[in-house]
């Protein structure tokens, strides 16, 4: 383990691990930006308009200069107002660019957000397994949120930067082109360093950012599991493996600033340097041609080549010229840490659903057959958990699966809803190869009641009506009295609007899971699957429920996986699995009894009337 | 049980966040924060140096001086033709010129150093100060009482790490600097202007307090709408992570497009606040700014007045020369144009960090807020010691992993005696309720005698995993007492308590790591043996061996890979290694099959054997060979006796075990 992370490490320190080309990510990401396109134009508009104007205020400061030193007050006036209402004038658009900067940005965020979302949506089961929900939530929120900040910067920053800069060289050359050379040194070789800066920090960064994954997963599991660390006494081992992810990220994190430490010093050094050549080379070539005027018997010396005034608005040139640079290389740095955040939404937006809907697919499905040819499946493709699975059900026939942990009968009844695809074989359901269905269409037939099931925040007539968007009440109060859910309905005192929380919490486990059944019911579905649905509740009502399920939904073809043998052993067929996926055996109680070891050692370990009723 | 996970964070005020902070720097990094703050110094001055050399000294005593001097001595010769163009010889360059520059570049040298230092150490002040912060938290994390985890999620929790403790980096390494570098430059300023002229100091004085309401104004209404962002960005995350959460369930009833319907208007409403936040906070940057134009222009406008009509100035640089006044001149406006700017600007800086600092205080004043959460009161003094027996049979303490165990009790009176560790639970009338007013309990009374097997069954809510809470004093009983071997469990070490005590819960909970590192979780010091002999007890070895890289198999997200009866095998086998005189089995094997469970039993049998266990199940053959059976209904023990007993009674437990209709309510 620990030489893994070294490794794991090195190669994000060289860069080696590195999913995506920069163009990639930013290409993708560019498209997101989509209706808002016209709000970034704008804010570069406002912000083009904003820099030259504060540019030509800089410029126009040495007339104003000029027309105090030569005591010209009408002079002074004027080119006071002019000053003032250009920075008024610029004051308005920069606050336009900030507006649509604002919108573009916060316009960019949604979107990314909504099509994240939208993507996830898509995925396939597969999918969903390789992301952990906290990861994709991490992903929507946070990365999205450091992406939208950096973009507003860029909006605002990275085009104002440059403007800034080259308006303000074209001015150095115009005013004084005997010390605009001065910037053509010092820009390239300030520039260089900054942008080496950034890139040295940059990979750390990611590494620390990977880090942060793992205190956060470090706390998820502390929490979550305080129980059992509180009974095992285990806080140290806990505070120890914490401390340890923390001091890591507190060690790179303190060698990255102090490589960005050098950023001020370095501007600094930049500037004073700027300064003292400005201030030489200045004042030899304002000395070097005056014109002398005599007025009223003062004589006095101007300046030809350079006013002093200049030097006044050449400082301020360097100010926001060396002010720009620093700004880019504060928005790399930016850039940097949101490319990791980047690099992250873009891995969900890249992410291919492996389960797709093929061309012209059926859009019926005729009936409850269900078909499984020479079926092999795994989850990675070298290593199978059901094999050569090769079975056939009728329409209307209630199948019992039963088989100890770990022997894939989940597995085996998610094909039917193509929730995974086989790897070799075919699953057909009323004839036609699942794979040929409208996926839709597919999983409205076929209700699959998964044994990890959630409720979610809503009324349980909103959580029911996932079943049937336009669920009548009557509709939704018949699929719960088959699920024998309605006895404890009515007395809630709030009925179907009883408000469910977060999670469900607020409903026992047996209440949750006949929930769970009145929602696949309303689906009406030809395929109904209880993945170990009933576990929660007691035997008499789990005894109800296959009860009303065989005397209402006759030509529904039914899929019982439980681990009691109760629950299947009236079924017309019993899959008897084990572990690995293989089929021990096949057929009904009797037959099953008669010369099944597996199947009457189960029924012999349960004999006697089998589980407490642990639900009301 | 059911929780409301509402209870909202506690939170601490923002200054006494601040304060914290600030105390926190001082306590941990003192020398460091000092160099800071004199590197800080430093720097602020050779900025202010710069424009006064520029202005006062550049300007007003070598290039003004040197073209007055040429003038003089190149007087035009006749009245009327009013000029003359002339190439000059005038050097500056003599040696106070050089002198100047280099006192100029010494203190340059000083301010990039001093830029540097300042960075440099409060690198280690803001990250040491996260780390600490990140520390303490999780460590007093973990002497909070379980309520604290029932009432407050666990997104809630994480994002105290993560959103709360990030918001302050910012504050920390950027934030706090700049503003005392701001402050101290404009003191500085302030001072240099107040040395130079005091009417044109007025001016700039004028604007900053201007600047400060603007800022104030701007800032406040920001403020509002960030909140109402992180409230909506809070929204948006609970929906992406309950949806997320089931989306096979969203998948299985094609709720695809509904939910994208549902999340589009969370997502907009999130847009909206955005955008209104940013808004205003974009409004303050090009307002300050231009804000300072408008003052230079005006600066430049007074100052040309004041030169023109000759007016005499004061500045308490003045005094220097003996005479209090001065006349205005070109370079105490140009030097003044650059004060203004430096004023100002620190005021920009500062305003743009109020969204930072507001934010970074919110964050921190749930940090303390949660570092202020009481801790588990744990009063016991009674310790949990390895032990051998003397030659009366009477334990002695020995540091020595015996495999025995004893309890050591300290007496007021100075003695200490010890108790074997037997196991011997007694539970005597008690009450419990998680609220106060509510009791759930009432009137519990178990005695289990050392390696006797305790079985509790009823409905869900009858209050049987809450029974077990109570041994292991997750939660404290209101009235009534627990014993063990003797001793009052209120007098016991915490952690002593729970180490004697095996927990399976009804829940799951891996770590992230190796099957081998989860199993081992229960004896730190186990040996690789050992694990696999425990894991064999649980019936585990078989399946783990089938896994990719057998007891190396990294499992992650709680072992999401491994089903959940595979889960509860790994926890047995955890508990198992622990080998704790007392089990505790909450409903541990219910995802097993009865098969596995079986053989599971055979090898628990084993490790069960001379302790004494608990166990809740619903499970007939888990509970049969029990030698007392308690049948709770409604937080009461209505029957109890042994497995043949109670179905001669007819009662309750009759009516669970043939599987009749049962009558609830």
């Amino acid at each position: 383990m620990a030489k893994e992370k070294k490794e794991k490490v090195r190669k994000t320190l060289t860069g080696e691990i590195r999913k995506y080309s920069i163009k990639h990510v930013l290409g993708t990401l560019a498209h997101q930006i989509k209706t808002f396109k016209r709000d970034v134009a704008l804010t570069w508009i406002c912000v083009f308009l904003e820099s030259g104007l504060e540019i030509l205020i800089a410029f126009f400061i040495q007339f104003l200069l000029q027309r105090v030193r030569n005591n010209d007050l009408n002079g002074i006036i004027t080119w006071a107002a002019i000053i003032a209402l250009m920075a008024i004038a610029a004051a308005g658009f920069g606050i336009l660019a900030g507006y649509w900067a604002s919108s573009a940005s916060a316009g960019f965020g949604r979107n990314l957000r909504q099509s994240m979302f939208e993507k996830v949506q898509t995925y396939s089961f597969k999918n969903i397994d390789k992301f952990s929900p906290a990861s994709i939530v991490t992903r929507t929120t946070t990365d999205v949120s450091n992406v939208q900040f950096a973009f507003m910067m860029i909006c605002r920053t990275v085009v104002r930067a440059p403007f800034m800069m080259i308006f303000a060289l074209i001015m150095c050359f115009i005013m004084a082109p005997g010390l605009a050379w001065i910037f053509l040194v010092i820009i390239p070789v300030l520039l260089f360093l900054l942008m080496f800066i950034a890139s040295k920090v940059h990979k750390r960064f990611v590494l620390i950012f990977n880090t942060y994954d793992e205190l956060n997963e470090s706390v998820e599991e502390d929490v979550d599991g305080i129980r059992v660390v509180k009974s095992f006494d285990r806080k140290g081992y806990h505070i120890g493996h914490f401390n340890k992810v923390s001091d890591f990220i507190y060690r790179n994190y303190v060698q990255n600033e102090k490589i960005l430490s050098f950023n001020n010093p370095i501007m600094n050094l930049a500037i004073f340097a700027a300064m003292i050549l400005i201030s030489i080379l200045g004042a030899t070539i304002i000395t070097q041609n005056v014109e002398v005027t005599q007025i009223e018997g003062v004589i006095s010396a101007s300046p030809l080549n350079l006013g002093v005034e200049s030097l006044s608005s050449l400082f301020t040139y360097v100010m926001i010229i060396l002010m720009s640079l620093m700004m880019v290389s504060m928005v790399y740095v930016m850039i940097t840490i949101a490319r990791n955040s980047a690099e992250r939404i873009v891995e969900i937006l890249d992410e291919d659903p492996d389960i797709k809907n093929k061309d012209n697919p059926v859009m019926e499905v005729k009936n409850g057959d269900v078909d499984f040819n020479h079926v092999y499946f795994g989850y990675n493709p070298n290593k199978y958990v059901l094999e050569d699975i090769d079975v056939h059900f009728k329409q209307g026939e209630t199948i019992g699966i039963i088989g100890p942990t770990g022997s894939s009968k989940t597995s085996l009844v998610s094909l039917m809803a193509r929730l995974y695809d086989v790897n070799e074989g075919e699953v057909k359901i009323g004839g036609v190869n699942v794979k040929d269905y409208d996926i839709q269409t597919l999983r409205d037939s076929v209700a699959v009641v998964l044994q990890k099931n959630v409720l979610f925040t809503g009324t349980i007539r909103d959580n029911l009506k996932w079943g049937k968007e336009d669920a009548s009440d009557e509709e939704i109060w018949a699929a719960c009295d088959i699920a024998q859910a309605s006895e404890f309905l009515h007395n809630f005192p709030k009925g179907l609007d009883t408000n469910v929380v977060e999670g469900g919490s607020n409903v026992s486990g047996g209440q949750k899971q006949r929930l769970c059944i009145a929602r696949a019911l309303l689906k009406d579905p030809r395929i109904l699957i209880l993945d170990d649905s009933t576990s929660a509740c007691d035997t008499h009502t789990d005894a109800l429920i296959r009860e009303g399920l065989s005397k209402t939904k006759p030509d529904v073809t039914k899929f019982i996986i439980a681990q009691r043998v109760l629950s299947i052993k009236d079924c017309d067929t019993i899959l008897v699995l084990e572990a690995g996926g293989k089929i021990v055996d096949i057929g009904n109680n009797d037959e099953l009894m008669k010369r099944c070891s597996v199947y009457r050692e189960l029924y012999e370990s349960q004999l006697g009337g089998g589980d407490f009723d642990v639900n009301e | 049980m059911s929780m409301n996970k509402q209870l909202p964070m506690k939170k601490r005020s923002g200054m006494g966040a601040f304060k914290h902070l600030l105390g926190m720097i001082l306590r941990y990094y003192p020398g460091y924060f000092f160099l800071v703050i004199l590197a800080i110094l430093v720097v602020s001055f050779s900025s202010v140096a710069n424009s006064y050399f520029v202005g006062n000294i550049l300007i007003d005593q070598f290039i003004t001086p040197a073209l007055n001097q040429f003038a003089a001595n190149n007087p035009v010769g006749t009245i009327g033709s009013a000029y003359d163009i002339m190439t000059t010889e005038i050097t500056i360059f003599d040696f106070h010129f050089f002198e100047v520059i280099g006192v100029m570049i010494v203190i340059f040298a000083l301010g990039v150093i001093g830029s540097y230092v300042y960075n440099f150490f409060m690198a280690y002040i803001s990250q040491g100060v996260q780390k600490k912060i990140r520390d303490e938290l999780f460590a007093h994390m973990q002497d909070l009482p379980v309520s604290y985890f029932d009432n407050h999620t666990t997104g809630d929790i994480m994002s105290i790490y993560t959103n709360d403790v990030d918001a302050l980096r910012e504050m920390l390494a950027r934030s706090i600097p700049m503003i005392f570098s701001s402050i101290v430059s404009m003191i500085a300023c302030f001072v240099i202007m107040m040395m130079t002229d005091l009417y044109l100091m007025g001016v700039v004085v004028a604007f900053g307090i201007l600047m400060f309401f603007l800022t104030k104004f701007f800032a406040s209404h920001s403020g509002k709408h960030f909140v109402q962002q992180q409230i909506q960005l809070g929204r948006t995350n609970g929906y992406v992570e309950e949806m997320v959460s089931g989306q096979k369930v969203v998948k299985v009833f094609n709720y695809e497009r509904r939910n994208v319907a549902a999340f589009t208007k969370v997502n907009d409403r999130l847009y909206e606040e955005a955008v209104k936040a940013n808004r205003y906070a974009n409004t303050l940057m090009p307002t300050v700014n231009q804000l300072g134009n408008v003052q230079y222009a005006v600066i430049a406008l007074l100052g040309g007045i004041f030169v023109v009509n000759s007016i005499t100035g004061y500045g308490f640089s003045d005094l220097a020369t003996g005479t209090w006044g001065h006349t205005y001149t070109i370079g105490i406006i140009v030097s003044f144009l650059l004060y203004s700017k430096s004023f100002v600007q620190p005021i920009g800086q500062m305003a743009q960090q109020l969204n930072t600092i507001t934010m970074a205080l919110a964050g921190a004043s749930r940090i303390f807020g949660m570092i202020d959460e009481p801790q588990e009161v744990d009063e016991g003094y009674v310790e949990l010691v390895n032990a051998k027996e003397d030659e009366n049979g009477n334990p002695v303490e020995v540091l020595e992993n015996t495999g025995r165990w004893a309890w050591k009790h300290p007496h007021a009176d100075g003695t200490t005696t010890y108790t074997w560790l037997k196991g011997k639970i007694n539970v005597n009338g008690v009450d419990f309720g998680y609220v106060r007013d509510k009791i759930v309990l009432h009137d519990i009374t178990v005695y289990a005698e050392p390696g006797q097997k305790v079985a509790f069954v009823g409905p869900t809510g009858a209050g049987k995993t809450t029974i077990t809470n109570l041994l292991n004093r997750f939660y404290d009983i209101a009235d009534g007492k627990i014993r063990y071997d003797d001793i009052n469990i209120n007098k016991i070490k915490k952690a002593d308590l729970r180490r004697s005590l095996g927990m399976v819960f009804q829940d799951t909970k891996l770590f992230t790591g190796t099957v081998l590192e989860n199993i081992r979780y229960g004896k730190l010091d186990a040996t690789d043996e050992e694990v696999y002999a425990a894991a064999k007890l649980a019936n585990a070895d078989t399946f783990i061996n089938q896994l990719p890289d057998g007891y190396h198999t990294v499992l992650k997200n709680g072992g999401a890979s491994l089903s959940q009866g595979q889960r509860q095998l790994l926890a047995i086998a955890r508990a198992a290694i622990a080998n704790p005189p007392v089990l505790i089995l909450d409903e541990a094997t219910s995802s097993i099959d009865s098969r596995t469970e079986a053989m599971v039993t055979k090898g628990m049998d084993q490790i069960m054997e001379g302790r004494t266990v608990f166990v809740i199940a619903h499970r007939l053959s888990t509970i049969k060979n029990s030698d007392v059976i308690m049948v709770l209904d409604h937080g009461r023990i209505i029957e109890r006796g042994s497995h043949d007993g109670l179905l001669a009674e007819k009662g309750k437990y009759y009516q669970l075990y043939t599987g009749n209709a049962i009558e609830n309510k």
